[in-house]
């Protein structure tokens, strides 16, 4: 017997990078002689062997998952259905390091495998030294000392009109996610098994501020030193090499000058009325845009790239900066079910710049967000340096012009056509119980 | 699902949310029993206008504790950037000579993070631009630091030419001398390719990685990044950074200083590994493989036991050869 498996979501070359969020997939029994038929086929399908991520399966996408799966498999070779996700908990550390086994009931012998990764972002400071290392030669590989496509990125966070579209106002986080997104697919486009990891500023952090992996500093100066190994000691931005960085603060036994993560997740108030935004009096959870997020950025020296604006992306730290910003919005989503973009709740500003004219264009749920909308003059910059969004075979979500709402729902919590392909750690699928 | 993992983070967050609830309440008590007693003191403070909340009281009141008032400016989170009499408070304390220099970092760097916050922020930029200027001749040493770091960041005119200035022993230095090319260094529009010569003759490790990095950006600096890269009585780390700023301004000339390096078994093991390591993964795959002779000793290399790391990077580089 031989049973063929195939998950949903797979890249040009056939290969699965799973989050917490289930996937369709299907076993089928492969009939060698149509003459000959087989007889259904009892399976088991679980997680096979290896050190790697966990897996779970559920017959349905909204039953509860488990770590084992009874199907049967029709004779004719037609597929079985069932869904897969990776266990909260326990993800990859290496691409396609776990994989998903069916084994005959009769008999217990495998008759089928398929390699996956459960590829998720994790806390920097706890990267194994191969994942910190895949993701720096990435970056390094993305910025190609200045003439590569983090250029774009760079672009994008530097002219006052560009950012207007992202800060000081509700899509700020919307926009930041996007921006994340895309240039996390830049980097797997690289190199498949990386995913962004996040800097959790409010703690101590004293693997991520190491010549090893963002830098560390000398006894004076403000140029951040890479290890020899480390690709990012070729990093190159405006035609500057390296990255200008000294923090006020000691990674090694401190947090950055920060609210903890509790202060933030409280700042819309408790479940169940969390609020996101309540206008222009302000009051919820999107007041984190000034403290933890620019507290963060001012935790370093006046010179430091991470301290300005327009200049911090020339940080390659700005990224897991903000992807812990992220983490954050997404933390708060899952514990406050915010997941609908319609309600005021989830997001304040419903409509667009046109129905609220005295809000600032980008910042409106059903407003398209600059560049990958490729909407240029006006209050909008001049050139748009990435557009579209850039589509994946691994995703759903979101489609070349993305909206603020476009972003909120990036589990695919209500609809499986939101589907982005990431995950944090810490925030499982779903609704927190 | 793994219910008892989601289980798990939620009630941690629970407890964590109650926590910061609680702590939250005990502290605007406090507040309230801070700024009563300030209350007392406000016809001293500031004008009664801008005098109507604890929050404002309190950070108007000189008196206070430092600790007091810059517990609170972290507190206010978003009604710094929302409430424009906050930022105008800020600006007072971060200009007020008089007031405790620990506070007015505070502010300042309060006023930094408000400022990510572009389109709010838009109407106060130029008092902000303006309040930081002012700090280029402050007294206190830190806040000169922080507020020239700011402007040189800007590539601002005014700090620009005061340390221009005070480089050509024209006025006043706001800061070191190697802090200042450092500063100016951020804008390689400027000639500073003297200024970085002299810098690189510091005795401090990082001031001379700091020189090399920056005469990256100034194709004259190309003969100083060679002679800096062959140099095996220079710091691992500055001849590192060094490869780094030859091989943007010039690759062909980095690759063949960096072949020679990598396999030199006198060498330094982390510059030897810096220069495999740019070679296997950045440079031109055909410049190095297409160097059979060189790939062969890349090969001996990574059977040398005497130098560990070296042979693992080497071994990386022959394995990425294409069609290997």
């Amino acid at each position: 017997m031989d049973v063929e498996i195939t998950v949903a979501n797979a890249d040009a070359v056939g290969r699965n990078y799973l989050t917490w969020t289930p996937v369709k997939a299907t076993a089928r029994l492969v009939v060698e002689n149509q003459n000959n038929p087989a007889v259904p086929e009892p399976v088991t399908v679980s997680n096979g062997s290896g050190s790697g991520g966990r897996l779970e399966f559920a017959l349905d996408r909204g039953k509860p998952r488990t770590a084992t799966l009874d199907l049967v498999l029709p004779a004719d070779g037609s597929p079985a259905d069932f869904w897969v996700a990776g266990a909260v908990g326990s993800p990859s550390i290496a691409d396609s390091d776990t994989s998903i086994e069916v084994v005959a009931a009769a008999g217990g012998q495998p008759v089928g495998t398929k390699a996956v990764m459960v590829r998720i972002r994790k806390d920097a400071e706890k990267l194994t030294a191969a994942e910190r290392d895949r993701f720096t030669t990435a970056m390094a590989i993305l910025n190609n000392q200045g003439t590569g496509l983090f250029r774009d990125f760079r672009e994008m966070h530097r002219l006052q009109i560009a950012l207007n579209q992202a800060h000081g106002a509700p899509g700020f986080l919307a926009w930041h996610r996007a921006y994340l997104l895309d240039l996390e697919r830049e980097l797997q486009k690289i190199d498949p098994s990386v995913a962004l990891p996040y800097w959790r500023f409010d703690k101590p952090a004293p693997n991520v501020f190491t010549p090893g992996f963002m830098g560390g500093n000398g006894a004076t100066g403000n140029t951040v030193i890479f290890s020899a190994t480390n690709l990012l000691r070729e990093w190159r931005t405006d035609s500057i090499p390296g990255v200008t960085r000294r923090p006020r603060f000691n990674p090694a036994t401190e947090s950055a000058l920060v609210s903890s993560d509790a202060a933030t997740l409280l700042l819309g108030g408790m479940r169940p009325n969390a609020m996101f935004d309540t206008g222009p009096a302000g009051g919820g959870f999107d007041e984190m845009e000034d403290n933890p997020h620019g507290h963060a950025h001012t935790s370093f020296n006046g010179v430091s790239f991470i301290r300005d604006t327009a200049k911090a992306p020339r940080d390659p730290l700005f990224f897991l900066l903000h992807c812990n910003v992220d983490r954050l919005w997404a933390r708060w989503q899952w514990f406050n079910n915010r997941f609908d973009g319609t309600q005021a709740h989830t997001y304040f500003y419903q409509g667009t710049v046109t129905s609220n004219p005295h809000t600032a264009v980008g910042h409106n749920l059903l407003d398209t967000m600059w560049p990958w909308n490729n909407v240029t003059g006006g209050d909008r910059p001049l050139n748009a340096p990435r557009t579209p969004f850039p589509l994946v075979p691994t995703a759903t979500a979101p489609g070349g012009a993305p909206t603020v709402k476009d972003m909120i729902d990036y589990q695919a919590h209500l609809q499986q056509s939101s589907y982005m392909n990431f995950a944090y750690d810490d925030v499982p699928f779903g609704v927190a119980p | 699902m793994n219910e008892g993992e989601s289980e798990r983070l939620a009630q941690q967050l629970r407890q964590d949310l109650e926590e910061a609830e609680a702590e939250r309440s005990r502290y605007l008590s406090r507040l309230l029993e801070v700024a009563a007693g300030s209350r007392e003191r406000r016809s001293e403070l500031a004008p009664a206008d801008v005098l109507d909340s604890p929050a404002m009281i309190v950070l108007a009141d000189r008196s206070q504790p430092d600790g007091e008032r810059i517990e609170l400016m972290d507190r206010l989170g978003a009604s710094l950037s929302r409430d424009p009499r906050y930022i105008e408070a800020m600006l007072r304390i971060l200009t007020d000579r008089g007031d405790s220099p620990d506070v007015r970092e505070a502010a300042l760097r309060m006023l930094g993070s408000a400022s990510f916050q572009v389109v709010r922020f838009r109407p106060h930029r130029v008092a902000y631009i303006d309040a930081l200027r002012e700090l280029i001749t402050d007294p206190v040493p830190e806040l000169r630091d922080t507020a020239v770091g700011v402007l040189a960041q800007e590539n601002d005119e005014v700090v620009q030419q005061a340390l221009l200035n005070g480089l050509q022993g024209d006025g006043p230095l706001p800061v070191g001398r190697a802090r200042a090319i450092e500063l100016l260094a951020e804008d390689d529009h400027l000639d500073n390719l003297p200024w970085l010569q002299e810098l690189f003759r510091s005795d401090e490790a990082s001031d001379r990685v700091a020189a090399v990095r920056y005469m990256g950006s100034y194709p004259a600096a190309q003969d100083d990044l060679e002679s800096v890269l062959r140099d095996k009585r220079e710091s691992a780390t500055v001849r590192q950074q060094s490869a780094a700023s030859l091989r943007f301004l010039a690759p062909d000339r980095f690759e063949a200083v960096a072949k020679e390096i990598a396999v030199d078994v006198d060498d330094d093991p982390a510059v030897r590994s810096a220069c495999l390591h740019t070679l296997s993964r950045l440079a031109d795959p055909a410049t190095v493989y297409g160097d059979t002779e060189f790939v062969n000793r890349v090969a001996e290399v990574g059977r040398d036991d005497a130098a560990p790391e070296v042979a693992k990077v080497a071994r990386e580089l022959v394995e990425h050869q294409p069609d290997s």
